[in-house]
């Protein structure tokens, strides 16, 4: 049974670059523009990772990760956040609500297979 | 969305980002403290760079993060912003620009990688460019670096010996969403886990005290790889505030850490940390809690080592810096955020859509119409009132559908900032570029298609209207030149004026010119405005050597025609000396206006009903007179107005009856008035405009066609069109109807 | 060290499907403890296991420790190919009773 991973983040094109890596890794996605096109698209579905950007328009990631683990069907599920090193105060921002990997942009995309193969194997 | 798609939507993210930058930085030069355009730019370098990750493009990542670095000290107030970095910056946007152009045409060509060789000349370019940002040029932590660290093996060769790995999670592993299965599964990918032992910390004497969400799980491993520690210990980082890690060497190796650190001196044992940690002895993570635990001992036993004293102080130091530091990050990105939001009002659409949208709307139009004349024609009361509510949304669907296109003209306006300052330092003149009415809006791709004319007549304005400094005050000027770029809207239209107050167009000159070159004769009786307009006719050009600038072989014909084709007008006031005005009206969009429809002989037309001034019945008593060149004239309550007859015009009917009552419908373009006499006014109508085949494209005086509820076909007349055919050349339909 | 093999028809079943993981650890603990309060013995049916984590396995390892302190038996019966592999990652095959070399026959 593939794993589902939800990606959350702004940009389509990065979004669809990730989502294109982790469909050819084995994994089911569902993309979302923002937190709350997020929170909309999930609907109760079970997903295995949440992989967020942070700064993103409607509900930020750090938002997200707080109403996820608000959720019962979240609120044990691992998230990954796609951080910056300009922003440490954001990444612990996300670590207190709750958000417990990072990864941090720029990133190429075997980078970030390997990273979430440390959380969800396919 | 594939891959193809992806970059697509990655060059126009960038092409967005760039532009912003743009004007951030434009608005920069003007204040230097504008904090928030100085975000702008840190954001969109910082964006690019976390986007080209993804595609590799490694180049892109390099150089947006040196200049994002350099925005990050201005930004914290280490490096001043001065108007020459400003200079450099705006040449970084266009490498940026040029280096993004490049990644996607090599992947186009195949070069899927597109991590591939960077173009000489382009790194060169980047390269001299971060010299003069002041920036070190060795990419800080390129993607590429970090990832052929681990594969290239350059520290101590590790011997296939067995690792030993304890790990104890901590009690809210499960709930932070930590599987010890998965980091398990992965460290099996690396390598061979020769044994793992799995226990469960748990006193089996007291069953109520376990929580089942909560993490008792302990595991020891001996694990069997060629890989190095910190790949190791790279496997748990994610685990590392709910696991506590321990990872051993295999002991042939052990025994050269304790022999390497047991030569140090006291003195070197922090810098031999960081040694520890190059050679992949030690994880950084092991060494800071190294660190922290000195400091620990430090507190407790007071005059113990100074070093270890120090080390406490430097911590301490960082940890006191800290909140203002984060401070002024939440700051930043607070304000990053409220921007964001602001965007995120708009919901992109991909043209396409729109333009499909509006194409059934018109579709919509023309059945509603077809629906009107059915109800008419069977004279069914109840039916009209319904008939007239679809009309009614229908109405209103078309201008909501409409008004999806419009877009403020301040988009495309705002790229001029960039043409004017570029071509002031090429030129060495002083423009001030003012421009008012930014936000009044116009369909999306009438402004795309505007673009290409006014980059023209702006150029032309900054090369050939206004003058250099020195040139200026001789003539009493002040140095500094001004255009004005004002756009508004005016009944149904939008009007584009671009003043100048540069030298102005002389006259005489262009007389001179189109004599020479045949477009006009000697004799020929122009007045000043008709000589003006000449600078419109292909082939002349007012400037003997056409510059870098403006001459692009593009000439003022085809600024015309271009506006011509979207149906709009151009015309143009000059004062020698005192500047120049252009003033372009367009149609507020290219789809669908609302139609006056009159019948004429056999045919009907539409004129657009935005141009209609009034309708007169046409009197014969006043006696329309004809000038000497065959031109019609009425007198219109005391006005002389020149009309076409539409009829005569289109040759629509030959055996005319006198008594045939005609009215008279009087249009503008611009700030002529003209007459067209028809023979019947059948009122307001929906257009729906359909552009004419191929074979109709030359057909002057015409601006599309249109079907009629009745499934007729009505040209849609364009009026300056009309006006120019009936007064330059003659009124011969034959002129008209030539295929070029 | 194992214990004898008992024939598996003779012990109640107890059955778990779908998720064994963190969502349900608690309410899957709480269901099999109440199980094992009212038997001696038990044949877990895991085969219908869609999905095991660390919580799910710490679970059983759980339920075998206090069933083994008060002398009780809980046999992890039949299991489903995702649980034999977490078993066989973590080595907690002798934890359970199960031979490893036969959990593949077991998994079917």
């Amino acid at each position: 049974m593939a794993k589902t991973i939800l990606m959350v983040d702004d940009s389509a094109s990065l979004r669809s670059v990730v989502a294109i890596a982790l469909r050819g890794a084995g994994y089911d996605v569902i993309e979302a523009s923002d937190g709350r096109d997020a929170l909309a698209k999930l609907a109760g579905q079970k997903v295995h990772l949440v992989i967020s950007d942070v700064n993103m328009p409607n509900m930020d990631g750090i938002t997200l990760v707080q109403e996820l683990k608000k959720q019962p069907s979240y609120r044990f599920t691992p998230i990954m956040m796609l951080t910056t090193e300009t922003q440490p105060e954001k990444k612990e921002a996300a670590r207190a609500a709750g958000a417990k990997a990072w990864l941090v942009k720029p990133f190429q995309p075997p980078m970030l297979l390997e990273a979430v193969s440390k959380l969800v194997l396919p | 969305m594939n891959l193809d798609n992806a970059r697509q939507a990655f060059i126009e993210e960038v092409a967005e980002l760039l532009q912003s930058m743009e004007d951030a930085l434009l608005a920069l030069e003007d204040n230097l403290q504008d904090a928030e355009s100085l975000n702008e730019v840190f954001r969109a370098m910082h964006t690019i760079k976390g986007t080209a990750g993804v595609f590799g493009y490694n180049a892109v990542v390099e150089f947006t993060h040196t200049v994002e670095t350099l925005m990050d000290q201005v930004r914290s107030g280490q490096r001043p912003l001065t108007n020459p970095l400003i200079a450099t910056l705006v040449e970084c946007r266009d490498h940026t620009e040029r280096l993004v152009e490049f990644f996607s045409e090599a992947s186009l060509e195949g070069d899927a990688a597109g991590g591939g060789a960077l173009d000489e000349g382009l790194r060169e370019a980047g390269d001299a460019l971060l010299r003069r940002l002041g920036q070190p040029i060795a990419p800080t932590e390129s993607v590429e670096s970090r990832s052929t660290d681990r594969a290239s093996g350059k520290f101590l060769p590790v011997s296939s010996d067995t690792w030993m790995i304890t790990l104890e999670f901590g009690s809210d592993a499960f709930r932070n969403g930590m599987d010890p299965l998965s980091f398990l599964r992965y460290l099996g990918s690396l390598g061979d886990l020769v044994h793992v032992s799995t226990l469960l910390r748990m006193d089996p004497e007291r069953p109520e005290a376990f929580d089942p969400e909560s993490c008792y799980l302990c595991f020891g491993i001996a694990f069997r790889s060629d890989t190095d520690k910190a790949t190791i210990a790279g496997v748990f980082e994610f685990a590392e505030q709910d696991c506590e890690i321990r990872i051993l060497e295999p002991e042939s190796e052990q025994a050269k850490y304790l022999d390497l650190l047991g030569a140090v001196h006291e003195d070197q044992v922090g810098t031999i940390g960081e040694l520890l940690v190059h050679v992949g002895a030690l994880t950084r993570r092991e060494l800071e809690r190294a660190l922290m635990t000195q400091e620990a001992e430090a507190g407790l036993q007071s005059p113990g080592s100074e070093i270890r004293r120090r080390l406490g102080e430097i911590l301490v130091a960082q940890g006191s810096i800290k909140p203002s530091v984060v401070e002024q990050a939440a700051k930043t990105q607070e304000a990053v955020r409220v921007r964001r939001q602001e965007e995120s009002h708009f919901i992109r659409v991909d043209a396409r859509r729109l333009g499909h949208l509006i194409d059934l709307v018109g579709e919509l139009v023309t059945s509603s119409a077809a629906i009107r004349v059915i109800v008419n024609r069977a004279g069914i009361d109840d039916a009209s009132e319904v008939v007239d509510g679809v009309d009614y949304l229908v109405s209103e669907i078309r201008d909501n559908a409409l008004q999806l296109r419009m877009v403020p003209i301040e988009d495309c306006l705002s790229r001029f900032r960039r043409v004017v300052r570029d071509a002031c330092q090429e030129l060495g003149k002083q423009i001030d570029l003012v421009i008012t009415g930014g936000e009044t809006e116009l369909d999306k791709t009438v402004i795309e298609r505007m673009i290409d004319p006014l980059t023209h007549l702006i150029r032309n304005a900054i090369d050939h209207g206004i003058e250099t400094p020195d040139v200026r005050q001789a003539a009493g000027k002040s140095p500094g030149g001004t255009l004005n770029i004002n756009a508004f809207h005016d009944s149904g239209h939008i009007v584009i004026e671009i003043a100048d107050d540069g030298a102005g167009l002389d006259s005489a000159r262009i007389r001179a010119k189109a004599e020479a070159r045949g477009l006009v004769k000697p004799e020929d009786s122009l007045s000043e405005e008709e000589v003006l307009r000449l600078i419109f006719a292909p082939g002349l050009s007012t400037k003997e050597q056409a510059t870098n600038l403006s001459g692009r072989g593009v000439g003022m014909d085809v600024v015309r025609r271009n506006i011509e084709e979207l149906r709009g007008s151009v015309e143009l006031e000059s004062e020698l000396g005192v500047g120049t005005k252009i003033t372009i009206i367009l149609p507020l969009t290219l789809a669908i206006i609302e139609g006056f429809l009159v019948a004429s002989g056999e045919d009907k037309f539409i004129i657009p009903l935005s141009q209609v001034v009034e309708c007169v019945e046409m009197n014969i008593e006043s006696t329309p007179g004809r000038h000497g060149n065959g031109q019609h004239y009425i007198n219109l309550r005391g006005e002389v107005l020149p009309f076409i007859r539409l009829t005569e015009l289109f040759e629509s009917r030959e055996n005319r009856s006198i008594e045939q009552r005609e009215s008279l419908v009087v249009v503008r373009f611009g700030r002529h008035r003209m007459g067209l006499v028809v023979d019947g006014l059948l009122g307001e109508l929906q257009t729906v405009i359909k552009p004419l085949g191929k074979l109709f494209e030359r057909l002057h005086g015409v601006a599309g066609a249109t079907i009629l509820g009745t499934g007729e076909i009505a040209l849609i007349l364009d009026v300056t069109e009309l006006a120019a055919v009936d007064q330059v050349g003659h009124p011969s339909t034959n002129a008209m109807l030539t295929t070029h | 060290m194992n214990p004898p093999q008992e024939p598996l028809e003779d012990a109640p079943g107890f059955v778990f499907k779908g998720e064994l993981t963190i969502y349900t650890a608690a309410e899957s603990y709480a269901r099999l403890q109440d199980f094992m309060v009212a038997h001696h013995r038990c044949a877990l049916d895991l085969s219908a296991v869609s999905e095991i984590d660390c919580a799910g396995l710490q679970c059983l390892l759980r339920s075998v420790q206090l069933a083994e302190r008060e002398g009780k038996r809980l046999m992890l019966a039949a299991r489903s190919q995702v649980v034999d592999e977490a078993i066989a990652l973590l080595h907690l095959g002798s934890a359970f009773g199960i031979d490893a070399s036969h959990s593949e026959q077991d998994a079917s």
